[in-house]
This record gives structure tokens, C-alpha cells and sequence, in this order.
């Protein structure tokens, strides 16, 4: 398992890195979308 | 004309050389004599940018009042165009250097673990450290993440150096992994720091960060397993 780890390393890497860039979109698009709304205690 | 546009000056004609350059060795082929020459120009371009733009981060960090006395936010400016440029800079000529000497030094990784490479990977990783401290200290975990994919990519470079054994051609997958780094930093800092001057409202829009990573991670992926040898664990090559 270890072994396999580090022979696949880049590519575990490479998953991080998109899962990081991914996780930024997902961040902003809902930044963005609740940024119109009225605060939840204001309904 | 003063020192920070001659700056910019210099880093926008080695960028560009750089950004054109770049695309050469990832179409001709590899090891052929064009991959190796117009590789080597868009690697000494890009650390040439690197320097310039860690120059021009450290102007924008100690001399912002005299340079753009206009800009009001200044802890947001020596976050953006200070700390995470100086850290692009760094990420930029780490992933270059590291690029060239993990080819130059195949079969001898004892070598990589010397205090050129050790200090390379370390200064880029100081700077992300402190990248992502800042970027946390004034809300702008976009800094922090940036720092993040860094510091992932100096860990498994480290993996690779100190680790017993490798597979046989290792070093070509940390070779593109390296030098497809740089192009996305590169082009990562070009369209959010340089370009994105056209449109300053659009400074933050993660998708115009997004973009250089997704085709380049695309490619890393693509060439990794393409480049992946035959399961042989009797050829595992120790240092």
C-alpha cells in the first residue's frame, strides 16, 4: 500500500492540487450566489 | 523611467518569452534536440521573471506610498502584489530549477539532497508558509490556498529526493510535473497579477486562477500515466 502510495504520488498530488482548485470555484460561487440574500434572522 | 517600470518592462519581455516558449517541448518530442533547446529558453526565461517579479514584489512591499499613493487598501496590496507575488516568484523558479536538476542529476539523487537543491525547495516553501499566514491574517484564504498547492508540490519533490527507492525513469514524471509547475504558476501570475490590471474588478474571480491549473494538471495527469513504466519492482533504482 505504502509502495503504492509512492509510485502514484504525483498523480495523488496533481488530485490535492484540483481538489484545492475546485474547492476555490465552489467557495466563490456561493459567495457569490448568498451575497444578494437578506440575513436569515431579517425573514 | 524609474526602477519599478523598468522592472516590468524586463519581466513582461522575459515572461512573454517564457509563455511562448513553454508550449515547444510539451509538443515536440521528447528528449529531441527542439524539446531541449526552446525547454532550456522557456526555463531561463521564467527564472529570470521569477527574479523580477520577487524585485518588483519587494518595491510594491517597502515602497508602495512613494510608487501608487492612490491605492488605499495597502494590507491588501502587500498581500496581493507583495507577499503572493514574491511566493509566485519563488514557486516559479523553484519549480524551474528543480525541472532542470532532477534531469541533470537522474542517476544520482544523493545529489538533489545537496544545499542548491535543499535551499531552492526551502526558500519557495518559506514563502508559501508565509504566503498563507498573510493571506489568513486579512481574510483571503484564495492566498492561503495558493500557498497550500505549493507547499504539496515541494513535499512530494522531497518524497522523491529522500525516498529509498524509486521506479525506473522517475525522473521524468518529476521532470514534467516540475516544469508544467512552472508554466501553470507562470501563467497563473500572468493572468492574475499582469493581466488582470485590464480588468482590476475581476482580481479575485477564481475562475481566472482556476484555468491555467486545469490544463495543467490536465497534461501533468495525461503524460504521468502515459510515461508510467511496466511494472518491474527488480528495476527499482535506489540512491
Amino acid at each position: 500500500m505504502s509502495e503504492w502510495i509512492g509510485d502514484n504520488i504525483g498523480i495523488l498530488e496533481m488530485g490535492f492540487t484540483g481538489a484545492v482548485v475546485l474547492g476555490l470555484l465552489a467557495w466563490q460561487y456561493w459567495t457569490v450566489r448568498d451575497a444578494g440574500k437578506p440575513p436569515k434572522d431579517s425573514e | 523611467m524609474h526602477l519599478f517600470e523598468a522592472l516590468v518592462v524586463l519581466h513582461v519581455i522575459a515572461g512573454a518569452t517564457g509563455l511562448i516558449a513553454f508550449w515547444v517541448p510539451i509538443a515536440a518530442r521528447k528528449g529531441g534536440q527542439a524539446h531541449r533547446r526552446w525547454g532550456r529558453i522557456a526555463v531561463y526565461a521564467f527564472i529570470v521573471a521569477g527574479l523580477l517579479a520577487i524585485a518588483m514584489a519587494l518595491l510594491s512591499l517597502f515602497g508602495t506610498e512613494q510608487r501608487l499613493p492612490m491605492i488605499t487598501d495597502r494590507v491588501l496590496f502587500a498581500g496581493l502584489f507583495g507577499w503572493m507575488m514574491l511566493y509566485l516568484g519563488m514557486l516559479t523558479i523553484g519549480f524551474a530549477g528543480y525541472g532542470l536538476l532532477v534531469v541533470r542529476h537522474r542517476g544520482n539523487r544523493s545529489a538533489l539532497r545537496g544545499p542548491l537543491t535543499q535551499s531552492l525547495l526551502g526558500a519557495v516553501a518559506l514563502s508559501a508558509l508565509w504566503c498563507g499566514y498573510f493571506g489568513l491574517t486579512i481574510g483571503q484564504p484564495l492566498m492561503a490556498a495558493v500557498a497550500l498547492v505549493g507547499l504539496a508540490a515541494i513535499a512530494t519533490q522531497q518524497f522523491y529526493i529522500w525516498r529509498r527507492a524509486v521506479p525506473p525513469r522517475g525522473h521524468v514524471a518529476e521532470h514534467f510535473r516540475a516544469l508544467l509547475g512552472m508554466g501553470i504558476s507562470a501563467y497563473t501570475a500572468f493572468l492574475s497579477v499582469g493581466l488582470i490590471r485590464l480588468v482590476p474588478d475581476h482580481v479575485f474571480n477564481p475562475l481566472i486562477w482556476a484555468v491555467p491549473s486545469i490544463i495543467g494538471i490536465s497534461l501533468i495527469i495525461r503524460f504521468t500515466i502515459g510515461a508510467r513504466p511496466a511494472r518491474r519492482p527488480s528495476q527499482r533504482a535506489e540512491a
